[in-house]
């Protein structure tokens, strides 16, 4: 460990290998694209501090509320506590709603005016991070949005069933109430006009997100009762939807086409089908996504393509031509002759993906400038809500960097020493706490959230649940005794006899684990297996084992 | 040669039969989840009524097994397969390896997310497990509730109303088919079991089972409230398939197979009702079932895993006898 200086009790370190410690040792954190702390609201939650849970979360994640609803949680697959024979993974996307729900404050900074502008095309999520960012450093912010509200595919590709315009708005009001100034219903449309905001601007981000649907091509597409997944999701969510509906078959394998099938149900459709070209398995939605979906008894059909829509006389909609696909061993897909099949339907909708506005697109060229950028899904094509939270924070950088003249910020590694970290083996055998959910009967409200929350106590009891790997346990070989007593006392098989040790220059420590006395060259604990008992620290009888927290933090380079 | 067996049902132990007669000293070994030896599923009803007994239910003896030297290991659970290094990984952490490897875990009945925070109050109408239960409870049955589809639901529901119990079944479609294709029948199914005097609530779904002083109370989504002294339900049957999830096997909703019952990996085979094809005649993928599909792909299976060239040819249908009426059924949707 290498440490540079001292900040409130922490060491503050640089060291590339303390950085890699969290990267291995943190593996929720890591797959988070915006790096969100993750044991470290969850211990405040554990506590029962709401308050500095949604503080430390909204660090990183300026969007809790929205986030702990929709995030697509690529934190859970890789928390430790899934891993084989250790039970479920820690419920971290509904954890972070408790923060949300309980803890929310306003952001309380003290805010320097630097007196220089930033324009951000789209209110969206990528957009308002950038604003949340830039405006933290002093800059003063504009948005144009050109909806009449701001939140983007927050608000209008989201249903209010799994995301309420109010979560959005709250959200969106901790950004503005640091003196971001967002304009609605202003469209910018092409290179001209970005031109013009340029001259009245320091700098311009382009946030535009993936407003426009992907079309194809197919005979009878523009029958009546045809829709475009997005444009479906937007009408229903500015209520501009007034027909009735009773079949409907939807072809996606995307969260707009999920979001479809459950709005379809919501708005009174009897029968629901989804249909998919290739596997269940390699839609962009999660498990979750799936079983919530299939409770409302929505079906799905996979391995078949739309190959004409079908309409009577008058042009109005009546079923889909589908084939069926076969899977090649390249995995790619191809239609089975003569296994045409038809299904009946009175409304179609295609949710085959999004893409930017292609006015707004043509200004990529001009991206060259010094003061002009592009952001979120605008730039990297359609993705999820945390990516682009994670992108409009890398513009925000990216702007400050050319805007200040600083050399850009350095990530710096805050350690504390700690004597215990208040987890007990007990919790490894607490069960994963479901989701509270509204009622079946009621689930055809059609705002009316599914997901209704944690509890105080049920986001207690699931923190508790937490591994908190951004503890780090090491023994002292210095002083050391052998005595075996942390091997007596661990409660699982997380710490070892090793014999050739190496430690290589990219900071593996490499051994070999061994029964056998005579070659033992230290004792030393698997942070993987560890599950941060304490048990080898209070049996310790001389007091060599010690627990660090590990932080991670940015740092402006001067 | 090893040649290791997931599942020991009929399509399994008779693959692993087939194997043992065309090479004696192949390794062979079954691996099963049940605690019972292999059986009929099929002639559960039968045991239930008393038609037959329970050794009558038996499918394979141990001194059968053992004259062949095919090994039963009961009660153990597959929990992965990793192909690239032809393992398998047992439930409590066992690697065991293979040559070939036969997946034949049939299907399953399951809850999905509305009705699974009352599993303790419902049961399944599945294997000798329930059934031996069923059959302790059933002298304090009279009123049975029912939701679920497939040819298995429509078997419960007839066996109960045989047995005198008074029947309610719950459909979230507009008329009674359990998911089978009407024509398959003769006469109108809906029509024939509503004259036989089981009651048909459509157009519902049960969102709570709670127990009450008179056995169990259910409630549906349109807020109609039943009083029952049983509840079967499942929301869907399905393949057992679970622990393919994490490999490269390719699935629809069964595992798909080729003509021979090969998988999409190298040596991994397929049979019985865990398995969707594509068939050529309906035009569509569909998954097979009952006794003489088990047997047969059972038999195809163990053959090309020993070398053999060996085709599937796809049955058509399988019939039942219903109450005296025939129905035909081809597969489960």
């Amino acid at each position: 460990m290498k440490t540079g200086n001292e900040k409130d009790g922490a060491f503050v370190s640089t060291d590339k290998l303390d950085r890699k410690w969290i990267d291995v040792n943190i593996p929720c954190s890591a797959a988070c694209p915006a790096m969100t702390d993750i044991p470290g609201y969850i211990q405040a939650i554990a506590a029962g501090d709401y308050e500095t849970a949604y503080r430390i979360n909204r660090e990183e994640n300026i969007l809790p509320g929205v986030l702990g609803r929709v995030c697509d949680r690529p934190c859970e697959p890789v928390c430790r506590h899934g891993r084989d024979g250790l039970g479920e993974p820690v419920s971290i996307c509904f954890l972070k709603r408790a923060a949300a729900d309980y803890g929310m404050e306003p952001v309380n900074r003290e805010i320097r005016s630097n007196g220089k502008t930033v324009c951000i095309i789209g209110a969206g999520p990528a957009g308002l991070t950038a604003a949340n960012d830039l405006a933290l450093k002093g800059y003063q912010v504009t948005i144009l949005e050109q909806f009449d509200q701001p939140g983007g595919m927050l608000r209008y590709g989201i249903p209010q069933f799994r995301l309420p315009n109010d979560v959005v708005a709250e959200d969106v009001k901790s950004i503005t109430d640091l003196g971001v100034t967002i304009k609605t219903n202003f469209r910018i449309e092409g290179v001209e006009e970005i031109g013009k905001l340029r001259k009245d601007y320091d700098s311009v981000i382009v946030a535009g997100g993936c407003a426009n649907p992907k079309q194809t091509t197919l005979p009878g597409i523009d029958s009546m009762g045809v829709y475009w997944g997005l444009d479906f999701m937007i009408a229903a969510n500015r209520e501009e939807l007034d027909k009735s509906f009773e079949n409907v078959i939807i072809i996606g394998g995307g969260f707009t086409a999920v979001d479809c099938t459950r709005m379809s149900y919501r708005m009174g459709a009897k029968k629901i089908t989804l249909a998919y070209r290739r596997m269940k398995k390699d839609m962009y939605v999660g498990k979750h996504e799936l079983e919530v979906m299939e409770a409302e008894g929505i079906d799905t059909i996979s391995l078949v393509s739309a190959v004409t829509v079908l309409s009577n006389n008058e042009g109005v909609v009546t079923g889909v031509e589908f084939i069926h696909n076969s899977i090649n061993e390249d995995r790619s897909i191809a239609p089975i002759e003569g296994s045409e099949f038809t299904m009946d339907a009175d409304t179609v909708i295609f949710a085959v993906g999004q893409e930017a506005d292609e006015k707004v697109a043509e200004t990529e060229s001009a991206e060259q400038e010094t003061v002009f950028f592009i952001a979120g899904d605008f730039r990297n094509g359609s993705s999820t809500v945390i990516e682009a939270v994670a992108d409009g924070r890398k513009v925000a950088r990216e702007v400050h960097l050319k805007l200040s003249g600083t050399k850009g910020p350095k990530e710096t590694i805050h350690i504390s020493e700690v004597n215990d970290t208040g987890r007990k083996r007990d919790y490894d055998f607490i069960p994963a706490q479901p989701m509270d959910t509204t009622h079946m009967r009621d689930r055809q409200i059609k705002n009316r959230e599914v997901e209704t929350g944690y509890s105080k106590e049920k986001a207690i009891t699931e923190a508790k649940r937490c591994y908190l790997c951004h503890y780090n346990y090491q023994i002292d070989i210095s002083r050391c005794i052998y005595c075996l007593a942390c091997i007596d006392v661990m409660p699982v098989d997380c710490i070892k006899m090793a014999k050739d040790i190496e430690v290589t220059e990219d900071g593996n420590l490499n051994y070999i684990e061994t029964k056998t006395w005579s070659e033992v060259e230290a004792i030393t604990i698997d942070n993987d297996k560890c599950i941060r008992c304490g048990n080898c620290v209070r049996a310790c009888p001389v007091d060599c084992i010690s627990i660090s927290k590990y932080k991670l933090g940015t740092e402006e380079k001067k | 040669m090893k040649h290791v067996i997931i599942g020991a049902g009929v399509a399994g132990i008779t693959a692993a039969r087939t194997i043992k007669e065309l090479d004696s000293n192949a390794e062979v070994v079954v691996i099963g989840d049940e605690l019972f030896l292999p059986y009929r599923r099929c002639q559960l009803t039968e045991f239930l009524c008393d038609s037959i007994q329970r050794d009558d239910l038996l499918f394979f003896s141990i001194k059968k097994l053992n004259e062949l030297g095919i090994k039963l290991r009961k009660g153990e659970y597959v929990k992965s397969i990793v192909p690239s290094e032809k393992v398998i990984k047992l439930h409590h952490n066992e690697v065991m390896h293979y040559d070939k490897l036969l997946i034949a875990t049939g299907g399953k009945p399951g809850l999905g997310l509305v009705l699974r925070p009352f599993k303790k109050h419902i049961h399944f109408y599945y294997s000798l497990y329930d059934t031996l239960i069923l059959k302790e409870k059933l002298p304090e049955i009279h009123k049975c509730t029912v939701s679920g589809d497939g040819v298995s639901c429509l078997d419960l529901i007839c066996i109960l109303h045989n047995l005198g119990k008074k029947v309610t079944y719950i459909t979230r479609g507009e008329r009674a088919t359990f998911g089978l294709e009407e024509d398959d029948f003769e006469g109108d199914l809906h029509e024939f079991l509503e004259k036989k005097g089981i009651e048909i609530i459509t157009g519902e779904q049960i969102v709570s089972v709670e127990e009450s002083n008179q056995g169990y109370k259910v409630e549906t989504i349109q807020q109609k409230t039943l009083t029952t002294d049983i509840v079967f339900a499942w929301d869907f049957y399905k393949p057992n398939i679970s622990f393919i999830e994490g490999s490269a096997i390719e699935k629809k909703l069964g595992i798909l197979v080729n003509t021979h019952l090969e998988t999409s990996e190298k040596d991994i085979y397929s049979a019985g009702d865990c398995v969707e094809i594509y068939h050529p005649i309906i035009k569509d993928y569909w998954i097979n079932f009952g006794l003489p599909n088990a047997l047969e792909q059972g038999r195809v299976a163990g053959m090309n895993m020993s070398g053999q060239d060996e085709e599937y040819k796809i049955r058509d249908t399988i019939t039942f006898n219903l109450m005296g009426k025939s129905l035909k059924a081809r597969w489960w949707k």
